[in-house]
């Protein structure tokens, strides 16, 4: 636990515990409806500190845009390469709108699964299902002209002297087949 | 009385529940749930409640019947709600199988904020649901008036949790860094999601300049978000009062300065920006 976290949201709390209008509201509400707002407020905070997200949603720890961002922002493309030979991106938050337009919920972990298939080629299976599955998504919607190949491009981009034209760094990580009848 | 929302009427309360069962009601019309089905079960670790089932379970939670069925029973119970019918027992309904698709959903690896409030709204009008049909018909404004009392809580609550953890966490290196106008750089980027080159927003020196001054502002904002709920005074001068109706979230004034750049469905100059093998620069 964080001394100064936990110090700053006593603070921010104090004008609620002293506010003469918020003891008069809560004298007013049932006794029952009351433990249950305290509980819940209780939760979200618990949930907060504990900064385990996946064990304790709904409670989350609310961080977002916390810490620093570092000079240099890594980052993988996936580029699928169709049957005539065009490329084009396969953006997952794109292919799969239920996990988050615009959220990192299916990029984050493939970033890592990949990641960890070009350090380690026995991880390379978890990968491999993912990006399939993205081309399949692409597939789906443009089946005339289907991706056979997904390349995994890491970049490095230097945020400080960053130019909209500017060039940076890419390199491939892996590539990875789609056979033609794979599709769920 | 100047708690935010204690004086509120049954009819304010009203009207606010059927606008958030109503914007559920579109995004889940809206979502292509099943899809997530397609998705690699071995990639797929449910978060809480949903990874408190059995490990041979979680395959169910991946079928496309169950989540069409999650999907399904979560449209007809917010309807009932918003018809005024069975509204205890239908809020419910509504957490249970809207907790569980938000559990499945985070299931692929990253929690994030994203539509809690609205999940915690619905939280707050189910518990006074169920208590006041437990007490009887009675006039009790106070507890009619209590889930909009909570919902302003959660959202002045968040807001000042979120920026007390960048004070904490971050300290003052998250506003000497850079980092807004790297997040936002960062964001026409990555491929989360489809971009139309709007990062070079943050090209200039001056947006930068612009970025990175309003950031500490912004977390001075948040931190002190719980005086929107007993100050008059300061919800007129900061027009927390905006914050009151829940926007999927996010705190209402990052959504302002950042929220355009990331979350709009746009894309980057993709043909421009495609990499090419063999560490070659583009």
């Amino acid at each position: 636990l964080n001394t100064l976290e936990i110090t700053l949201i006593g603070a921010a709390l104090l004008p609620l515990a002293l506010s003469r209008d918020a003891w008069a509201f809560a004298r007013r509400v049932p006794a029952a409806a009351l433990f249950c707002t305290l509980l819940f407020f209780a939760l979200l905070l618990a949930g907060h500190l504990a900064a385990a997200p996946s064990r304790t949603f709904p409670f989350v720890t609310w961080w977002m845009y916390g810490l620093p961002k570092r000079d240099v922002i890594e980052f993988e493309r996936y580029v699928g390469v169709t049957a005539l030979g065009r490329e084009e991106h396969l953006i997952p938050g794109a292919l799969f709108p239920s996990l988050g337009r615009g959220t990192f919920r299916l990029a984050n972990p493939l970033r890592d699964a990949v990641r960890s298939a070009a350090a380690h080629p026995d991880n390379r299976a978890r990968a491999e299902a993912l990006l399939v599955a993205l081309a399949q998504a692409r597939n789906r919607t443009n089946p005339r002209d289907p991706v056979r190949l997904v390349r995994v491009v890491h970049c490095a981009l230097p945020v400080r002297d960053w130019k909209p034209d500017a060039p940076f760094d890419c390199c491939q990580l892996l590539s990875v087949d789609v056979a033609e009848g794979d599709v769920r | 009385m100047t708690l935010l929302h204690a004086d509120a009427s049954p009819e304010a309360r009203r009207a606010v529940t059927v606008w958030i069962c109503a914007l559920w009601i579109v995004r889940l019309i809206a979502d292509p749930l099943t899809d997530v089905a397609r998705l690699p079960l071995e990639a797929f670790h449910p978060v809480a409640p949903a990874a408190w089932l059995p490990r041979a379970f979680e395959a169910y939670l991946l079928h496309g019947g169950v989540l069409q069925a999650l999907r399904l029973t979560s449209i007809l119970a917010l309807a009932c709600v918003c018809l005024g019918r069975y509204v205890p027992m239908a809020l419910l309904v509504t957490a249970a199988t809207l907790t569980t698709l938000q559990a499945i959903l985070r299931g692929f690896g990253h929690v994030n904020h994203a539509e809690l409030c609205m999940l915690y709204a619905i939280y707050a009008f189910a518990f006074v649901s169920v208590l006041e049909h437990l007490r009887g018909p009675r006039d009790e404004q106070a507890l009619a008036a209590l889930p909009l009392v909570i919902i302003a809580g959660v959202l002045c609550l968040t807001y000042a949790l979120t920026g007390i953890y960048r004070l904490s966490h971050g300290g003052f290196d998250v506003f000497t860094s850079g980092s807004m106008s790297a997040w936002v750089i960062e964001a026409a980027y990555v491929p989360a999601s489809p971009q139309f080159g709007l990062g070079s927003l943050a090209a200039p020196t001056y947006a930068r300049w612009l970025l990175d001054l309003s950031f500490p502002i912004v977390t001075l904002v948040e931190v002190t978000a719980l005086f929107a709920l007993t100050s008059a005074t300061y919800r007129v001068r900061i027009r927390c009062n905006d914050a009151v109706l829940p926007r999927g979230g996010l705190p209402v004034h990052e959504y302002r300065l950042l929220g355009e750049f990331r979350d709009a469905p746009v894309a980057h100059d993709a043909a421009a920006t495609i990499g090419t093998p063999g560490g070659t620069r583009q």
